[in-house]
């Protein structure tokens, strides 16, 4: 009744529904009305109402109303008319069958913000098994940045090489950074900084040796020549300016022959109903590099490096919640030195910032001979492919063990989205603050820890 | 100006009001059967439905000011949901081309229950020819015509889940029929390979274009499905329905091409009390692409002949622990597969919103039964995979309605369901069956926690009792407690608080310890010989009787209230129900 009595307040009864309220009739005593008259029976007047239909009325003012939402189904019935086209013609199923069953040769695009090159794209082209042979794969692709760097880069592997448990893969590229920054090397460098130019082209080969069902080592060996320019110098052909700063070896070019291993024990238990997330267990890695510069340069003087790393990675659910609400933990020490009298290149020296420690910090901010990461993130997911990051970064970098210290982190927080693919991350979100400067946007794709 | 806009825009959408009985007969049919020309087929799609009511839907609503209008009406208390469009006096859904009472109010014997839809035993077993086939989508299978020249889709159980499609396809469809549904017959069938024969006209479609379909298509499908001791393998046999299919039926408005297509879709009963039935057999692919809408010719007389669309539910291989040839996950019927207020939710409570499935997302189960629990289970908060608009409007009425239905059946009646989906391990069997009861019993607590669970009244006047001084002869007022009678509530622990109203009037109360009413004397007859004064207008002769269960510790449930109307020289009559 309330409604319907606020209609006719509202002199609205033109354009409602119409109301068709109830009308007993009070009585004032239990006596009622008085025969006669003859009572007049309506109902034999009515319609058999099962000869009526239902029937959805709508009063001119519901259409009015409902304007807004006429238009927008305008918008909707553009996209349903190229999904539908998709269906029908078969589109949908042809790429659902690509996606589902691995195909001869595909390429995917790429692209990253925050990264050594900020904005970025590429594209790269994987041939499988299916076109190469069994085992076989192979990979070429290539990228560009809006700062006028590219590279280019291949590899081919076999994940079982002549028959053997070994894994065998044959790599190469050649990249071009228009333009890096340089900042004091130390932990405690301000933010002024130099920008220089780099090209650098390399081959290497991997093997992968599997020890067991968690536990694989891989080593490999690799040739690489580093040019170092200033920016002044970058368009240059020849790389035989001065070195834009002059106590720092490296600056000038530089034909590297490195090899390395690394041995991980991945005792991380992944899984779940959709996407492959990691939720319990502990990892280490545990790295060691040794390269030399063979050409000697009289420029540069003997450079050389030996690196040696070691990463802890816990992953803990957290208490009382669903167990893949849980806290990934990592903490990474490495160092780097130069045997003998030898320098080490600033460029192998351990560095911090950017997309995968120091998240807040422009890439390479901080630079010595060691460096210590620490990060934890507190990761949820929000839908089946998709997790929510909460994370911290503390690091510092040094010169010898004994400079760690709990007031010389450098720190940053942020939060970010994951989207989870395959076997691993594909793609991820994040910003990350910290005391110094903006705001860092980082779009990436590829694994995270 | 602003607030008056809004006041119009609460009014205009929120003063729909009809009275809640009739003086005349109850409307029990719904002439939406008559004759009209054949309508275009419409096609069925897998993609856009689900993207559309993700995302497009779910912004359109709030554009129309009529829904946005009647929930923030019903936030400030001044209108209610909108109720369902096909509802009589009684508040029940007259048969239709959609829906047949059968179950509720006169319970089916158990043998029809076996039967289901089903006037045949399933397909002729001696020689099936393949006239098509099915090598895409959720269930691989194929068409066949049998040697009676009767056609089926033939369809297998995922090769790693023997038992466990078909067993829930043929389980849902007699359970949908019970509850009133038009659903095709389907049964389980064992069939000899050797019987197979394929049609040189037999079409298969890959990937959007049809092609003839070879014996190596065929093999594809057959191969991997398991064979039983005597080399016969199961399958799920859907035999064609009667009439020319047009395409499938939608969950939100009406089928342009067909007169008798009026009521909005979302808007009728059954379709928003199906996801009653729907949450009870775990059915969250209740989608537009499972449904089909058939060209039925009836001949009701001779020169009578008409022809209209009825709207059947399909495939109801996603029902129970199966999900196309696969099972269930927990998810399914928890929350939509992509909800981005959920997303958000979950984003900004930062995980810390946790849901009692999530602790234990994955379970051993049957393998012939696949993921299907009451453990998790609740009535008010499951859902289908993607948002259905019907199910959205449903309101505490259609919720009861759905309901009701789903207590009807007894643990017999479930057990010989269940038995026609053929599981042969016995255990398998009984979870089912104990998981269907826990499940059922879930809704009705909640469903009738909502409304008062009073159903089936009967009306009928008593002879004066020797030596009464009434004016009229009493009324009795009886009716079924279905929280008692689905044994959810003790009867001893249940008494019934009344009044009856004569227009603004009270005239008598009590409470009464038993489900039936003895109003005493009343104020009028329609009786002339009873030598009492009447009322001259039939809305005189109408009482109100307004019920409230009551519960021993519980607060009082929702009104009920219940019109009673005297013919004159006839006897008083059931002429509406009114749920609070």
């Amino acid at each position: 009744m309330r409604p319907a009595l606020l209609c006719a307040l509202a002199g609205l009864a033109v354009l409602a529904a119409p109301a068709r309220a109830q009308t007993l009739t009070p009585v004032d005593s239990v006596a009622g009305p008085v025969l006669p008259p003859e009572p007049q029976d309506e109902a034999n007047h009515a319609p058999d109402p099962n000869r009526v239909p239902y029937e959805t009325e709508t009063s001119l003012g519901e259409h009015v109303l409902a304007l807004p939402a006429s238009l927008w189904s305008g918008v909707a019935y553009v996209f349903r008319s190229a999904v539908l086209y998709a269906e029908y013609s078969g589109t949908i199923a042809r790429a659902e069958r690509l996606l589902q069953e691995t195909p001869s040769v595909y390429a995917l695009p790429t692209a990253s913000i925050g990264g050594r090159q900020g904005l970025t794209g590429g594209l790269t082209v994987f041939a499988t098994e299916r076109f190469l042979g069994p085992g076989w794969s192979a990979r070429l692709g290539g990228s560009y940045s809006a700062d006028g760097s590219y590279s280019a880069f291949g590899r081919v592997a076999d994940r079982s090489a002549l028959g053997s448990p070994l894994g065998l893969a044959l790599g190469g590229g050649y990249y071009r950074d228009a333009e890096e920054s340089f900042y004091d090397i130390g932990n405690d460098s301000d933010e002024e900084r130099l920008d220089y130019a780099s090209r650098w082209g390399l081959v290497g080969l991997t093997v992968e040796l599997p020890l067991g069902e968690r536990v694989r080592l891989i080593t490999d060996g690799e040739f690489k020549h580093y040019e170092v320019l200033s920016v002044d110098q970058e368009d240059r052909s020849s790389p035989d300016g001065e070195s834009p700063v002059a106590d720092v070896p490296g600056f000038g070019g530089a034909d590297f022959l490195s090899a390395g291993a690394l041995l991980t024990l991945d005792f991380s238990e992944a899984g779940g109903l959709y996407a492959p997330r990691t939720y319990q267990g502990t990892a280490l890695l545990l790295g060691l590099r040794y390269g030399t510069d063979i050409s000697t340069s009289p420029a540069t003087g003997a450079l050389s490096y030996l690196r040696t790393s070691a990463e802890l990675r816990q992953f803990v659910p957290v208490p009382l919640l669903p167990f893949d609400r849980r806290l990934a933990l990592r903490a990474r020490l490495e160092r780097t030195n130069a045997p003998g009298d030898d320098d080490v290149p600033f460029y192998e020296l351990s560095t911090l910032g950017g997309p995968e420690d120091l998240r807040g910090y422009r890439y390479d901010r901080f630079r010595e001979q060691g460096s210590l990461l620490l990060t934890a993130e507190y990761r949820y997911p929000i839908f089946n492919t998709f997790d929510a990051v909460l994370f911290a970064d503390a690091g510092q970098v040094f010169d010898d063990l004994d400079e760690i210290a709990f007031d010389r982190f450098h720190t940053d927080f942020g939060g970010g989205l994951r989207l989870y693919g395959g076997e691993a991350v594909a793609a991820r979100l994040e910003v990350a603050f910290t005391p110094e400067g903006s705001p860092r946007v980082i779009a990436a794709v590829g694994a995270t820890f | 100006m602003r607030s008056a806009l809004f006041l119009s825009l609460l009014l205009l959408v929120g003063c729909a009001s009809t009275k809640p009985y009739t003086t005349g007969p109850i409307k029990t049919f719904d002439p939406d059967d008559r004759d009209i020309p054949r309508p275009d087929d419409a096609r069925e799609n897998q993609y856009w439905d689900p993207i559309d009511r993700t995302f497009f839907y779910q912004i359109e609503k709030p554009l129309d000011l009529n829904w946005l209008g009647r929930k923030l009406g019903q936030g400030l208390g001044l209108a209610g949901p909108k109720e369902a469009q096909n509802v009589n006096t009684l508040d029940e859904v007259p048969n239709s081309s959609w829906f047949t009472q059968r179950h509720f109010y006169t319970p089916m014997t158990t043998e029809a229950l076996r039967r289901g839809p089903n006037v045949t035993d399933g397909p002729d077993l001696t020689a099936w020819t393949v006239i098509a086939g099915k090598s895409e989508g959720r269930t691989r299978g194929f068409t066949i015509e049998d040697a009676r020249g009767d056609r089926y889709v033939i369809k297998f159980d995922g090769p790693s889940f023997p038992e466990l499609t078909s067993s829930a396809e043929v389980i849902t469809t007699k359970l949908y029929y019970a509850a009133g549904y038009f659903v095709p017959q389907n049964t389980i069938a064992y069939f000899d390979p050797a019987i197979l024969s394929l049609d040189p006209e037999a079409e298969v479609e890959i990937e959007g274009e049809e092609r003839l379909m070879t014996e190596a298509d065929l093999a594809a499908i057959l191969d991997p499905q398991p064979r039983r001791a005597d080399g016969k393998v199961r399958a799920m046999a859907s035999k064609y329905v009667d009439g020319r299919p047009v395409g499938v039926w939608t969950f939100r408005g009406t089928r342009d091409d067909d007169p008798n297509d009026r009521v909005l879709h979302q808007h009728r009963r059954e379709l928003r009390g199906l996801s009653v039935l729907g949450s009870w057999v775990n059915d969250p692919d209740r989608r537009n692409a499972n449904t089909l809408a058939v060209y039925t010719t009836d001949v009701r007389a001779p020169g009578d002949t008409a022809r209209y669309i009825r709207h059947y539910v399909l495939d109801m291989g996603s029902t129970l622990g199966a999900n196309g040839s696969g099972t269930h996950v927990v998810q399914h019927g928890q929350e939509y597969l992509f909800d981005p207020r959920t997303m958000a939710y979950q984003t900004v409570t930062l995980g810390l919103h946790t849901k009692p499935w999530e602790f234990q997302p994955l379970v051993a189960f049957y393998p012939s039964v696949g993921y299907f629990t009451a453990k998790y289970f609740e009535p008010e908060d499951w859902v289908m995979v993607h948002p259905n608009p019907a199910y959205e409007y449903r309101t505490d009425r259609d919720g009861f309605w759905g309901a009701k239905r789903v207590m009807a059946f007894s643990e017999a009646d479930i057990r010989a369901i269940v038995a026609e989906g053929q599981l042969t391990d016995p255990d398998a069997e009984e979870y089912v069956v104990q998981t269907l009861l826990a499940r059922q019993e879930k809704i009705g607590r909640y469903w009738f926690g909502r409304v008062n669970p009073l159903d089936r009244f009967a009306v009928d006047a008593r002879p004066l009792a020797s030596g009464s001084t009434g004016t009229s002869r009493p009324l009795r007022l009886s009716f079924d407690d279905l929280a008692v009678t689905g044994g959810l509530e003790a009867a001893e622990a249940s008494r019934y608080r009344w009044a009856v109203y004569y227009g603004g009037a009270r005239l008598a109360e009590g409470t009464a310890e038993k489900p039936a009413l003895d109003l005493p004397a009343l104020p009028f007859s329609a009786d002339p010989e009873a030598g009492v004064r009447h009322a001259n207008r039939e809305a005189d002769r109408v009482l109100r009787v307004e019920i409230v269960t009551l519960r021993d510790g519980r607060e009082p449930s929702p009104k009920t209230n219940v019109y009673l109307y005297f013919p004159l020289g006839g006897d008083p009559r059931l002429v509406g129900i009114e749920r609070e």
